[in-house]
């Protein structure tokens, strides 16, 4: 079993400026947990099943992942399908951390099994006001959902 | 006893007797009283016998036991001992031994008690046998009474004799007397039923009978024959139950007029009592015994019917009732003959009397005129209809006067017809108009007569009948005005118009039809179906079979078509379309024909053609500008959705990193720089706001909309609360009108609520004195017009198109913040809805916002 502050939150996000920024937040939130950047949607998934450059990977579970929509290769609710999908990390939270704040994409979220939608303000202030917030449920206050045993049956 | 006086004594009682007695029993009974008070005897029987029913009849009985009364006491005079005793013609005496037999048939005690003698003395004169005198004598010595009997027997004889023979001459005249009567009755009496009642009653007494009845057939008016009958001697009521006797053996030879049935009793006939149901007489009848029954014929040998006489007693008929009997009988004949005849005449007398009655009175009330006149045409009869209807005289109508009630234009040809049919005695008819008393018109008549020849041959009156035909000739004047008036329609009609009979073949046809169709006249097609003739190709050129043909279907189905097309075909074969309509014509509910309009729709046909295609053409274009559109539009929000990733990402960038540097790197960084750096993060917040305006706006025009009742004045309630949260300080006087209303999406309303209240309280913000927001409604032009008014810092009316265009702005971002979007949010939610939205105002002098919804307005706010 890994402690707790082991866990990795995977930050899915192309665009530098937002991943800089979200990392500035975490750390200014005194996240102690590691934090896993992926670029676009396919690493994400790749990184999800340890699978094509994280195949050989002993990583340390995942207890949060914060995914942006708008994503190259594949689109974020994509990920979150795949992630939902598969029984080894259906039970991961996920956080949409994205900028638009469309009805649809919203239903759409919601649908496929996100555990929040958060819109990222346009002011760095509350921007990591927010972070703080969200790190704080979903890191310290929130109950994650046991490890599920690698490559074990259930 | 000494004889002579004993004769004397005899002789004195005689002639008393002969003096007071009347009848042939009584003076019977006297002379046997006489005799047994002389003679001293105890009984004496007198007993007359008669010739012609060979029968004794006990007359007098003195001493004895009497007869029973009303009951005659009759022996056959050949199968009784008495009888044989009388035709003996010898005295005989029964001293010692009574005979037996005798003593039976005169009620004398039985031998052992007798003790007396009976002398038997037949009664002669010339070979007649008149009967036979009994004497009865008890105990011996009798001898003298009986030897002096026999002296007187010649006397009494002879008294007999007299007596029977007045009684004879007295009957004969009673019975001429009786049938005098008859004939007289005959001769004054015509009817039936009184006729034969005196028949019967005279008969019946003519005969002695107790009863008597005539059986008679009559002729019934329609010609049948019934039986009728009257009684004599007896209440009818006692017959009334009784059926009317039938042919049965008795009967048949008196019904059958063969002749005479008499009977002394008929009970002891071999032919009585054959019959069913009764065998005989039916209970109740009548005691008949002697019997006498005569048919009535008539001259001709038909039976008319049959007279019937009874009595109770047996033998009571001689041969010359029978005679007189047959004489009443051909009387009776004679007289049911004769009233017969008078009863036919009467009848038809009355008949012709009633006829010409009737006749009189049908031509009296008849509402025509009927006249007779001479050979010359005097008039000699005119009904009362003519003298009611001209108010002519009957010395009037005979003058110069008659030709006042004529027309004068009719004068001329009434003379004319007149002369034509006097001349030659023939027949005539003419119209003519007779002026009527009443209102001084003339009404039309026709007027008939008839010349009438008496049996030689030579004219000798006229009878005539004018009728009322009025009302005909004002209908055919009518008919013709009224066809006249068609023709004149239907030849001048723009339309088509044909009629077909109810097998479709033609019937009329008018000139427009003919021109259209080419054909001259209806001659030319009348002797086919109008489908032949018009309609026999169908678009394509094939042949168009009648069965198919819904115009014919139409008119057998009795199913009227209205503006229907069809393609009829020109006499030379030209195909033309038609819009046509067909009335079927019914009469009594069964189909004569029809009638069928058109027009030819050529030219019609080929505008609608050209409509089409521009309507075409235009459709096409516009579905091309609508499929532009929807590219643009998605366009557009492909845009407004990288726009709002897109833009939004780098202003968080410059944002963010703006603030880093300010918190990071603050010491490195003197005040110029700092404030630059605080400008640089209100700019990128201000773009922020902008794009979210921007994406609000977008959202809103995609918004699929929802019409619903929408209550304005609870959700701008609402509004102005969210507005006074925020700026809690802030003293606005708010007036919300209670209860408007709309038929509009919430959601999109709430937008429009939220940018006019929210610019009302924003231009407001900033004066000195106090704030006031309305919001109210009012009908303008039939519509509803929803009012935010405020009195904040307005607007130049010069920029008002201006007002709702996007990002423009008539205020500096320092006076009031804002992003230019919200009205332009406004006109785009309106413009959805098809309402209006427009503004007023004034430089600080306040705004006014007006909008409708499309909506209908409430009919409330219509008051």
């Amino acid at each position: 079993m890994h402690a707790a502050e082991n866990r990795v939150i995977l930050l899915v996000e192309d665009k530098r400026d937002d991943a800089d920024l979200t990392l500035m937040a975490l750390a200014e939130s005194q996240v102690k947990n590691p934090v896993v950047h992926v670029k676009d949607g396919a690493e994400a998934i790749d990184y999800i099943m340890r699978r094509g450059k994280h195949a050989q990977l002993e990583a340390a579970p995942i207890t949060l992942v914060l995914l942006d929509l708008n994503l190259p290769k594949v689109g974020g609710l994509d990920v979150l399908r795949r992630i939902r999908e598969n029984a080894e990390s259906r039970m991961i939270p996920v956080v949409i951390l994205t900028t638009s704040k469309e009805e649809e994409d919203l239903a759409r979220g919601y649908a496929l099994g996100a555990n929040s939608y958060i819109q990222k303000p346009i002011d760095f202030t509350r921007f990591s006001e927010t972070v703080k917030q969200l790190s704080m449920y979903w890191l310290v206050l929130n109950e994650c959902p046991p490890t599920p045993r690698k490559g074990g049956s259930q | 006893m000494d004889p002579s006086l004993a004769i004397l004594q005899l002789r004195a009682e005689l002639g008393r007797a002969l003096m007071e007695t009347s009848g042939l029993a009584p003076l019977l009974d006297a002379l046997g009283e006489a005799l047994r008070r002389i003679l001293r005897l105890d009984v004496i029987w007198i007993w007359t016998s008669d010739a012609a029913t060979q029968n004794l009849e006990l007359q007098a009985t003195s001493g004895g036991s009497p007869a029973e009364p009303g009951r005659r006491r009759l022996l056959p005079l050949n199968r009784s001992r008495l009888g044989q005793l009388a035709m003996k013609n010898t005295p005989q005496l029964f001293a010692e031994a009574l005979d037996p037999g005798l003593g039976a048939e005169l009620g004398l005690p039985a031998p052992g008690e007798r003790g007396g003698s009976l002398l038997a003395w037949p009664m002669s004169s010339a070979d007649e046998q008149l009967g036979i005198l009994l004497a009865y004598g008890r105990g011996p010595g009798h001898d003298a009474a009986f030897e002096l009997l026999g002296g007187m027997m010649p006397i009494l004889i002879q008294a007999l004799v007299r007596r029977r023979d007045e009684e004879k001459l007295e009957a004969d005249a009673k019975a001429l007397a009786t049938v005098n009567r008859i004939v007289n009755a005959l001769s004054t009496v015509h009817e039936l039923t009184k006729l034969v009642q005196i028949v019967t009653d005279e008969g019946t007494e003519l005969c002695g009978a107790e009863f008597g009845a005539f059986f008679y057939n009559v002729i019934g008016k329609r010609g049948e024959s019934y039986m009728l009958y009257t009684l004599s001697g007896v209440p009818i009521e006692k017959f009334s139950r009784f059926p009317m006797p039938r042919n049965t053996a008795i009967f048949a030879p008196t019904f059958a007029g063969q002749g005479v049935v008499r009977l002394d009793d008929v009970t002891q006939d071999p032919r009585y009592g054959r019959n069913d149901p009764y065998f005989g007489m039916p209970r109740g009848h009548l005691p008949v015994c002697s019997y006498l029954a005569v048919p009535v014929s008539s001259r001709s040998g038909e039976v008319l019917g049959g007279l019937f006489f009874g009595h109770a007693q047996p033998g009571m008929f001689t041969e010359r009732h029978e005679q007189l009997m047959l004489a009443v009988a051909h009387q009776a004949a004679i007289g049911i003959e004769r009233a017969r005849l008078y009863g036919e005449l009467e009848t038809q007398y009355k008949a012709a009397a009633e006829a010409r009655e009737h006749y009189r009175a049908l031509i009296e009330l008849s509402p025509q005129f009927v006249w007779t006149s001479a050979a010359d045409g005097t008039l000699t009869y005119s009904n009362q209809r003519w003298y009611d209807y001209t108010g002519l005289s009957e010395a009037e109508t005979r003058g110069p006067e008659l030709a006042t009630v004529i027309h004068p234009d009719d004068i001329a040809r009434l003379s004319e017809v007149w002369d034509a049919a006097a001349a030659h005695g023939l027949p005539y008819e003419t119209e003519l108009r007779f002026r009527q008393k009443a209102d001084g018109s003339y009404r039309w008549h026709l007027s008939r007569a008839m010349p009438i020849r008496n049996a030689e041959g030579n004219l000798s009156h006229w009878v005539g009948v004018s009728i009322d035909i009025h009302e005909r000739k004002e209908a055919e004047a009518a008919l013709t005005y009224q066809s006249h008036l068609t023709r004149t329609i239907t030849d001048n009609a723009a339309s088509c118009l044909f009629m077909m009979d109810k097998r479709g073949h033609p019937t009329f046809m008018n000139p427009a039809a003919r021109e259209l169709i080419g054909y001259q006249s209806l001659e030319e097609i009348k002797d086919r179906s109008l489908h032949e003739a018009i309609h026999r190709t169908k678009p394509d050129g094939s042949p168009y079979p009648l069965e198919e043909c819904p115009i014919d279907n139409a008119q057998n189905a009795l199913e009227p078509i209205r503006n229907k097309e069809e393609v009829f075909c020109t006499k030379d074969g030209r195909l033309f379309p038609v819009s046509y309509s067909l009335t079927p014509l019914q009469r009594d509910g069964e189909l004569i024909g029809s009638v069928m309009e058109f027009r030819d729709i050529t030219a019609q046909k080929q505008l609608e053609r050209a409509l089409r295609e521009n309507e075409e053409r235009l459709a096409a274009r516009v579905q091309e500008r609508t499929a532009q559109l929807e590219a643009s539009n998605k366009e557009l929000e492909a845009f407004s959705y990288s726009v709002s990733h897109d833009l939004r990402a780098p202003l968080r960038g410059i944002d963010g990193f703006s603030d880093v540097l300010l918190r990071r790197y603050s010491d490195s960084l003197d005040e110029t720089a700092r404030s630059y750096l605080i400008r640089v993060k209100e700019a990128a917040g201000r773009m922020g706001s902008l794009i979210e305006d921007m994406l609000k706006l977008s959202r809103l025009t995609r918004r699929e909309m929802r019409r619903e009742r929408v209550d304005l004045s609870a959700m701008a309630a609402s509004v102005i609360a969210l507005l006074q949260e925020r700026e809690p300080d802030r003293i606005v006087a708010i007036t919300i009108a209670p209860g408007l209303e709309t038929f509009a999406d919430p959601v999109l309303m709430r937008a429009v609520l939220e940018n006019l209240l929210g610019n009302a309280w924003k231009f407001t913000g900033k004066l000195e004195g106090s704030a006031e927001i309305k919001f109210f409604s009012q009908p303008m032009a039939g519509e509803l017009v929803f009012v935010v008014r405020d009195n904040g810092a307005g607007f130049d009316m010069e920029y008002q198109d201006k007002l709702f265009t996007a990002f423009q702005r008539l205020h500096s971002e320092n006076e009031f913040e804002g992003t230019g979007v919200g009205l332009a949010s406004v006109q785009r939610v309106i413009r959805r809805h098809g309402g209006r939205v427009w503004a007023e105002g004034l430089v600080d002098g306040g705004a006014s916002f007006y909008f409708t919804t499309g909506a209908p307005m409430p009919e409330r706010s219509l008051a």
